[in-house]
């Protein structure tokens, strides 16, 4: 699914990753770990060509370019940290992610939606709810509630359980292992290591 | 009807007026009076100077003249624009110098020649003003929309990178800022509009009333200049910020370093 080969990262003079290989195969629930500021984050936007690079990425085999990154994009879900979105309602947000890819279509949709909702503990009225009205960690849940309408293989998702108390966080692992056994391939930027320890590799960017 | 003409002296004593404004900004520390004073005298300097070259202009009513002069008003509205935003100058000089001179060309034209149906439409008469107006009103909406749609973009660039990241185009991802950049920047001109006439007279039907038009033509002659100020400056607005990315991003879609400094 994803192949990186001798893979550089700097920003100016200061150099964040240097020479970084890896290889994940499809399906597979990746956690980047490592200090602040060694580069998970740059690392993972680099994947869809979001932060400049020296070396080879892949996905699915099609190297990430300037020709390639638009349709590597399409078929990617990326979540960055400390998202806002501009509108009043949480529906707002959910038309919004709705637009960026193929949805289930009709009524199916809303199920799928309510469905997903309820397998991150949040009750379906919550749509109707102002942005100011919810939480930062209640606003996480929602747009992986709405990306997981999506048809996209790849995820990467960048601190995806730092505003969530435990039985949250417990909540979302249990979600992302449900979209892993459907086939998609997750790789999340995490400093949580108790999240770490239940995906299926750690990938730790100090070492 | 006669305008009565105002005597330089009664023009001094009108000035006068200015010490209530400058008096409670002293009062309340704001930190503006210098630039009330200064932001005063450079007024007067610039209307005199005004009143001597639209002397000339008239008197020599030369379409290549009125067409050079109109180059310099661009060039200076520019400037101003740069100078009042916190973009580089290497991402917005040309998008601004174009979008100014397209959009006051094509809706100035169309209004002179269609609307007016002037058989010149370089009379200097309705040349100068109608492009002195519309360039002046683009500049302040090109300041206000340039610099929400670029500000908004930096501190919310996590949104850009969510909905680019997410497989959408460039503009696609970029539809948010432009929506708030050009509600930003014509909010004010649509509730003026609304009320215009009920709670407030405009410069232009002023102005012309007391030259001595007559109150049916100038108002006639007001709604047009809302039209094609408000058409204008969409335009530019649009083909400024439209002409900017090619410099503000790179092949990838990234952002690249466009604030000054």
């Amino acid at each position: 699914m994803l192949s990186v080969k001798d893979v550089s990262i700097s920003f100016g003079k200061e150099s964040v990753i240097r020479h970084f290989s890896c290889h994940i195969s499809p399906a597979e629930l990746i956690c980047l770990t490592g200090k602040s500021g060694c580069g998970k984050s740059s690392l993972l936007r680099a994947f869809i060509g979001l932060t400049p690079f020296n070396g080879e990425i892949c996905v699915q085999g099609i190297p990430v370019n300037e020709r390639s990154c638009e349709s590597i994009r399409r078929n990617t879900a990326y979540l960055p940290q400390d998202l806002s979105f501009p509108g009043e309602l949480v529906s707002d947000i959910i038309s919004q992610i709705k637009r960026l890819g193929r949805v289930v279509a009709g009524e199916r949709a809303e199920q799928a939606l309510i469905k997903n909702l309820a397998l991150l503990g949040l009750e379906d009225d919550i749509v109707h709810k102002r942005m100011s009205e919810i939480s930062g960690g209640q606003r996480q849940r929602i747009i992986l509630a709405a990306i997981a309408l999506l048809d996209k293989d790849l995820w990467l998702l960048d601190e995806p359980t730092s505003a969530l108390d435990c039985a949250s966080r417990n909540l979302v692992l249990h979600f992302l292992r449900i979209q892993q056994q459907e086939g998609r391939t997750i790789v999340a930027v995490t400093h949580d290591k108790e999240f770490a320890e239940q995906c299926s590799r750690v990938i730790n960017l100090d070492t | 009807m006669h305008t009565i003409d105002i005597s330089y002296t009664s023009l001094a004593v009108g000035l006068f007026l200015l010490l209530i404004p400058a008096y409670y900004i002293w009062r309340y520390q704001t930190g503006l009076l210098r630039g009330i004073c200064v932001g005063a005298l450079r007024m007067i300097a610039q209307m005199l100077f005004i009143g001597v070259y639209l002397r000339y202009l008239f008197q020599w009513d030369n379409p290549w003249v009125n067409c050079l002069w109109v180059l310099v008003m661009v060039v200076i509205a520019t400037e101003t624009a740069l100078s009042r935003t916190g973009i580089k100058r290497s991402v917005l000089m040309v998008p601004l110098i174009v979008g100014f001179i397209v959009s006051s060309l094509l809706v100035g034209m169309y209004f002179l020649g269609i609307v007016l149906q002037l058989d010149n439409v370089f009379s200097a008469q309705y040349f100068i003003p109608i492009f002195g107006i519309l360039l002046g009103n683009m500049l302040s909406v090109n300041v206000i929309a340039v610099d929400s749609f670029y500000s908004n973009l930096l501190r919310e660039q996590n949104l850009y990178y969510f909905l680019l990241g997410n497989g959408a185009s460039r503009s696609e991802s970029l539809q948010p800022f432009m929506r708030m950049a050009i509600a930003k920047a014509f909010s004010p001109a649509i509730a003026n509009m609304a009320v215009m006439g009920l709670v407030a007279l405009p410069g232009t039907m002023i102005g012309q009333i007391l030259g001595g038009s007559s109150p049916n033509v100038a108002i006639k002659y007001q709604i047009m200049i809302v039209v094609i100020t408000m058409s204008a400056s969409m335009l530019s607005l649009i083909i400024s910020i439209w002409l900017s990315q090619r410099k503000a991003f790179d092949g990838y879609g990234r952002i690249r370093q466009v604030a000054k400094g």
